[in-house]
This record gives structure tokens, sequence and C-alpha cells, in this order.
């Protein structure tokens, strides 16, 4: 007699859950491939820098014969000269090798980025989870806050913060952390609002109303039930402040705000506008690299929303 | 021998979406006759609204109506022009929906939303049409019509908007008198 | 148009404080009246926690002269005491903020560390910056909508992908990387504009020997790419906005009451989705002298931007102030106009 399970079944009732359903729905976003390859790439180059960069970092390979070479070896003057072999995208006017500029450059560009955002949206999930939930007095008192935070001038603030701890402390190390903090310490009050709104939202579904009757506490339901369904806006909301964390280092450093011992894409974008009708290649580069990293967190907040998108559950 | 009004055979309709396609209606066939009232159960997800929708050929995108034919007042719905089916919706055939709290624009009027089928349909100027819309909702029994004439859908009932969007798809008939209590 | 409507609940995230309006029919000027008082008085409370946010974050660094002679070895101490006794900074640090903030309320916004009145350099690149930003946002806002209401009535098109692609590369672009491109191609190579400034320093520069065409030759490329910098998020913006609209209920019950295509689209959708687009307007206009502090530095562009910029980095602390005041007093009128807007567009939004 043929065994009943002769033909492998699928369970009954399995379901799949809603991060796996969202991975597929994200892999069929050919957009959010794209950014999700380009982010991916990049983050490579930034974990192997010292192994896939031509010179060693900062240095001037055109005029400094004593800058250590594992690379080939210039045989001329190699100040600002275009994209040739030795030199994949040129040098600047320091002498310095863009390719491998470049290639530290990204890590600087990740740190910012993730630094930035894990320190605001840290706070922004924080405050609005708690403002969300308990509403009355707490959710007076922190929407206030929120708002006067909100309401400063972002960009302006940022300069004018960075400048003084500069200033204070011009030669320190720890140039780059300092900006990382001040950025996550400004970028919160947006997320925050749109957080709270979402466990506003939430809050009232029925399996939350019916834990708050079982009797279960706030804290509890915070963490075992808010929490999880704000999480995929949190994820979004992560990605796009990476990309805006990265743009704003971008324009900080261009005004020449930025850290001056960090090497970051802004930075060498400042740097090589200087002297841009010379060595314009020293500008691309940057440029193109900070607009491609941007793009492909957008493009991966754009496609983690539309795959994590609740309403659009099947 | 009662005269049909609407015969559908064999309609297709399928969905071609990212996940693949999703056979929505897969051949579908009925017919409405004259003074006839024809009700079509199934589980959520069946696809009665679809199959509405296709004879109506306002199914949204991503779906296709594949074949089929649709036979109403002597057309085949399914061969008509678009300025044609647009004359027939709303005045000959016309939709109620099942969610009454979605089914009308959250920032006009009741009474902007109702003279505007009849404007379109009837020609009137937008004073008859007004007056008009007054009087039907004076049909489907919603009181003090001419207050609620002049809200906005959330500041109704869900009881209300479903008795507007009633309201809605009877208003221009050709045939509807307009003096019926 | 205000009068005589009722207002329904409002939605979760409205403003928190209510005005009582049961009368039906009632004149709602008055709760519109009451509404704007309210928000004025409470604007009181944030904007003095503005002012001494500003003061006590410059303050925390130490003393302002210190910092802004910081490496300047020719300055004795002697000179320093001088210099804060002239600007009142050798007073404790609680009197010099009630001075200041005395002085902000007769609108004297004080003295730049390097001479002339705040108030005086301020408004010399307001009229520059508002150049700038009004003719950005209204070209913006001219292109950036019929593009995107095209994007979502067609799409997945290709002009679609390209319009949207353009469109997300407009919003990962630094605004510098874009402004030195376009000088340097438009500007230096195929010399059709200047590379910066507002105005020819010289006469016998001026375009056509005209002042005016002279500014608007000046006024273009950064205006191009400013604009291009604030179209980009806008198409977006109307695009997915509109996406969201034309999926809504409503839009296809008007579809199956018989109306045209155009009326669908422009008279339901497009009212319904442009009000996300006033959210993106208001906050724009809050941020309007200080918005484009790179683009201006750029091209040179003698805005309040600039000013600030340049200000900062010699850490002239009364300009600093001012300005940032300046800008958040903005940023506060423009949520309440912003609100108001609200209010009047979105029946469901009550003025409470």
């Amino acid at each position: 007699m043929a065994s009943l399970s002769s033909r492998p079944r699928k369970r009954r009732g399995s379901g799949v859950s809603q991060w796996e359903l969202a991975w597929r729905r994200l892999k069929m976003n050919k957009a959010a491939l794209a950014g999700l390859v380009i982010v991916g790439v990049i983050g490579v180059m930034a974990l192997l820098d010292r192994l896939i960069a031509l010179y060693p970092p900062n240095c001037n390979v055109g005029t400094n014969p004593n800058c250590p070479n594992p690379g080939p070896k210039p045989d001329v003057w190699a100040i600002g000269i275009p994209p040739s072999w030795s030199f994949p995208f040129g040098t600047n006017l320091a002498g310095q090798d863009v390719y491998s500029q470049i290639v530290y450059g990204a890590r600087a560009a990740f740190l910012v980025g993730i630094g930035a955002t894990a320190i605001a949206l840290a706070i922004a999930t924080l405050i609005g989870l708690v403002a969300g939930y308990f509403g009355g007095w707490v959710d007076n008192v922190l929407m206030r806050l929120t708002e006067v935070v909100l309401v400063l001038p972002f960009f302006l603030i940022l300069l004018v913060f960075l400048r003084i701890l500069f200033t204070l402390s011009p030669g320190a190390s720890g140039g780059l952390l300092v900006i990382i903090l001040v950025i996550g310490a400004f970028s919160w009050p947006g997320p925050a609002r749109i957080i709270r709104g979402e466990v506003l939202r939430v809050r009232e579904f029925e399996y939350i109303v019916a834990s708050r009757q079982i009797g279960a506490s706030g804290f509890r339901i915070l963490f075992r039930h808010l929490f999880p369904n704000t999480l995929h806006i949190i994820i979004v909301l992560s990605t796009l402040q990476i990309a805006g964390s990265i743009l704003t280092e971008a324009a900080v450093s261009f005004l020449g705000f930025g850290d001056p011992n960090s090497i970051t894409w802004g930075r060498q974008l400042a740097d090589a506008s200087e002297a841009v009708k010379q060595a314009w290649w020293a500008g691309l580069a940057p440029g193109i690299f900070i607009t491609l990293l941007v793009m492909g967190f957008n493009l991966l907040g754009n496609g983690l929303r539309d795959a994590l998108d609740p309403r659009l559950r099947e | 021998m009662a005269e049909t009004l609407l015969r559908v055979e064999g309609l297709r309709t399928y969905f071609y979406t990212w996940a693949g396609v999703v056979k929505a209606v897969d051949g579908v066939s009925l017919h409405v006759d004259k003074g006839e009232t024809l009700g079509i159960v199934g589980e959520s997800g069946s696809g009665k609204t679809v199959t509405a929708l296709s004879i109506m050929r306002i199914v949204p995108a991503p779906g296709k109506i594949i074949e089929g034919k649709i036979e109403f007042q002597r057309k085949n719905l399914l061969a008509e022009s678009e300025e044609e089916m647009r004359k027939l919706r709303g005045r000959e055939i016309g939709y109620i929906f099942q969610d009454p709290t979605s089914t009308l624009d959250p920032v006009y009027t009741v009474g902007e939303q109702l003279s505007e089928v009849l404007v379109r349909h009837q020609n009137l100027d937008k004073k008859s049409a007004m007056d008009r819309a007054v009087e039907l909702l004076r049909i489907v029994e919603i009181p003090d019509p001419e207050i609620r004439i002049n809200q906005y859908p959330h500041q109704l009932s869900g009881g209300t908007k479903q008795r507007i969007a009633i309201a809605r798809a009877i208003c221009a008939r050709r045939d509807y008198s307009g003096a019926d209590p | 148009m205000l009068g005589g409507r009722r207002y329904g609940p409002a939605p979760s995230d409205s403003r928190w404080f209510w005005v009582r309006n049961s009368e039906p029919g009632v004149l709602c000027l008055v709760s519109l009246v009451k509404y704007v008082v309210r928000r004025s008085l409470y604007l009181i409370p944030v904007f003095l926690g503005i002012t001494l946010l500003v003061f006590s974050i410059e303050r925390l660094a130490g003393d302002p002269v210190q910092i802004a002679t910081f490496g300047n070895t020719h300055i004795t101490e002697e000179q320093r005491q001088k210099i804060r006794q002239y600007y009142g900074l050798d007073k404790p640090v609680y009197l010099q903020y009630l001075h200041w903030l005395s002085e902000l309320l007769v609108l004297n916004l004080g003295d730049s560390f390097s001479g002339g009145s705040v108030s005086n350099l301020v408004g010399q690149g307001i009229l520059a910056t508002l150049e700038l930003q009004l003719l950005g946002l209204f070209l913006s806002l001219v292109i950036a909508i019929p593009i995107g209401i095209y994007s979502a009535k067609r799409r997945y098109s290709v002009l679609d992908v390209t319009l949207s692609s353009s469109a997300l590369v407009g919003t990962s672009i630094p605004i510098s990387f874009m402004g030195i491109a376009f000088i340097l191609i438009f500007g230096y190579y195929l010399n059709l504009f200047p590379s910066g400034g507002a105005q020819s320093t010289i006469q016998s520069q001026y375009l056509y020997g005209n002042v005016f065409l002279d500014q608007l030759w000046h006024l273009t490329l950064p205006t191009l790419v400013y604009t291009f910098a604030i179209l980009a998020p806008i198409v977006l913006l109307v695009r997915s906005s509109m996406l969201e609209v034309l999926r809504q209920d409503y839009i296809l019950a008007a579809r199956a009451s018989g109306l045209g295509d155009r009326a669908i689209l422009y008279k339901h959708a497009l009212r319904n989705a442009l009000i996300p687009i006033v959210t993106y307007v208001g906050l724009y206009f809050g941020g309007l002298l200080a918005g484009a502090p790179v683009t201006e530095t750029v091209f040179n562009w003698p805005g309040v931007g600039a000013l600030f910029v340049v200000k900062t980095n010699v850490l002239d602390f009364p300009v600093i102030q001012g300005v940032v005041v300046l800008i958040t007093l903005m940023t506060l009128v423009a949520n309440l106009v912003t609100d108001l807007t609200y209010a009047y567009i979105d029946p469901r939004i009550r003025i409470d």
C-alpha cells in the first residue's frame, strides 16, 4: 500500500513571516536591489580600504619622494595630472592619488552616516515610543521639546557647534566623532514625530488594547508590541537618515567646518573646488561617489518602505 | 419571457502583478433579467468585486480583461470605446462600494459630489443640480437634507454615507423621474 | 469662506490644544482668531526657549572674546578686557542674556564683533537671498508638479522612469558638486554665464550695458542649480502623493460615476494629493532666510546664508545669535501659517 506521505506535502498553515514576505517584495524591486548593490560595493570598499588603495592615506605621491609607495612608482612630477594607469582617477593638486583618497574616504562616509543615524534614531525611537504610548503630559512635554529643536535651523546650528568645538580643540583626533555626535544630536526631532505618529496609529490595534485589558504593564506593551510594530518605519527612516547625514557632512566639510584631520569625501570636494580649473577630476570623483552612496541609501530606503508597508500586506 | 438586461459570458480578468499573474476572474458567466436581482456570493478574494468592475470596465491596473463577452443594451461592452463607456457609467450602470467610509472624496461636500454627477450626465447647471441633490437625499431618507448637503463626508455616519453612495449611483438614471417619495 | 462650516474629529496628530466650537453655524472667524492668538501666545515660551538655547550653546564654549581671538597673538589681555567691556561681556552670564533679550524685544540685534549693526548686515543680504529662494521655489513648483502628476499617471513608463531617476539623482547630489560643475561647464568652458557674484564689478562689463540684465545674467546659474535641487524632492513627493491618492476608493467611485478622466485627475486627485506639498512649502518658507548657505557660498552670492557662513567662521557671536533667532522666528510664523492653511484646505482638520 502506498504511503500517504509518498509525496512531500506543504504543511498546511505554514505561514511566511512578515520579514520573509518583505524580503521577497524587496527582491522584486530592481531599484532597491540596485541601491543595495551600490551600498554593498562601497561598503566593501570601505572595509578593505588599505587593501585596495594604491597609495597610503594622504600621501602626496607627486611631491614627496619619501612617501612609502607600495604601488607603481610614478616617474614624473605627479601633481594634478589627469587619470592614467598609475593613478586611475588622477592626482589632485597636493599630489595625492585621488583613487586612494576616495577609498579611504568611504570609511568616513559610512561612519558618519551610520553613526549619526544610530544616535538620532535611538533618541527618536525612545522619545517617539514614550510620547506616543503614554500620552498626556508626557506627550506634551516631549513634543514641546521636539518642536523647540525642530524649529531651530538645523544646518546653521550645526555650523556653529562644529566651529566652536573645533576651535577649542584644533589638533585633536576624533574630529569625525564630533561630527557624528553633532549631526546625531540635532537630527532626531523629525523621525521622533513620525515614530510617535505611527505609535498612535498602532496603539489602537485590538491586540494591544487587549493586552492592556489583560493587565500587561506599560513597559511590556511598549517593548513587546509597540516597538516591533514600529520597526518597519524605524528601518526606513534610518536608511533615509543615513543618506541625509552623508550629504550633511559633505556640505559641512565643503564650507570648511568639517574635521581637518579626517579623510572625507566632503573635504576632498572642498579642496578640489579651489583648484577645479586645473584638476577637475579631483572633484569629480568625490562628487560622484557621494551621489552614488546617497542614491544607494535612498533607493534602499524607498524600496524598504514599499516592501515593509503594512497596508500592502497580501 | 423576461428580457435579459445583462449577459456575461466567459469573462476572464487577470492581474499582472510583480508576484505573477493573478487570475481574479477566470471564466465567469452570468445574466440578469429585467426586474431580477442577482446576488453573487463568494469568499472574500474570490473575485466578486473584480467581476463587477470588469463589467463597468474600470478594473484598476495591473488588471486587464483578457477575454469574454458582456452584452448590455444590445452592445458588447468590451468592444465599446472609453467615451461610450463613460456615458454608461453612472447613468445606465451604477456601482456602490462595499466600504462607505472611503467612497466619498473627503475634501468636497456631499452636495458638490452629487451635483457633479448630475451635471455630467444630465447637463444641469450647478443650482438645479444642487436642488436635485437635496431631493435625492430626501429620497434615500436622510433627515435634514438641506443641512447635510453642505457637510463633508467625515462629518457623517457610515450609514448616511452609504445612502449618499446609493443616491449617487442612481441619480443620473435616464428614466429617473425625481418626484418619487 | 471659512464661516459656516462645521468641523469634524481631528486626525490623531493634530495640534493639541482645543477651542470649543459647539455651536453650529457660528462664525468660525471667532475660533480662528482665538486659535491664532493662542498659538502666538504659545510662541512666546518656545521663542524664549530658543533664545536661551542659542545663547547657552555659545556661552558654553566659554568666553566669546577669547574664542573669537583664539590664537591671535597680537591681542593683549588688556585689549580683550576692553572688548569685553564694550560688548558687555564682563557682566555675569544671566545679565548678558537678559540684556540681549531685552534688546531683541525692541528689535535691536546688536552689533557685530567686526563693527556694523547686525540688522544692517542681515538687511543687506536679505534681498539677494529672497531673490534666489523665491524664484527657486516658484520655478520648482511650476515644473515639479506637472512632472509629478505625469509620472504618477504613466507609472513605470519610460518617461516616468527617466524623470523619477533624475529626480532621485537630484536629491542625492551634493549642491556644492552640482554648483561647481555648472560653473565649470557653463561659466568657464562654455563661457555663457559669470562664475559668481550678483553683479559685475565694473560697469563696462554689464551685460548689454544694462544693470538689470546684468543682475539677471548673474542670477541664472545659481537659480538653475538651486531650483534643480529643490524640485527633485518635490517631483518625488508629488508623484508618491498622487499614486497614494489614485489608489483610493473615491477615485474609483468617481470613475464608476462616469466622470471624465480630466475631472477626476485635477478635481479630485490633485486636490487631495497637494496636501502634503503644503507641508513641504510651509517648511521651506520657514527656512527661507538661511536655506542656501552652500549655494550662496559656491556662487559668491551675497545673501544671508553666505553671511552666516563667513561670520560663523570667525565666531562673530552677535551675528550668529541674531540670524538664528530671526530664522527661528520666521520658522515659527511659517508653521502657524501652514497650520492655518491646512485647516483651510482640508475640511477634516479642525481649528482647535
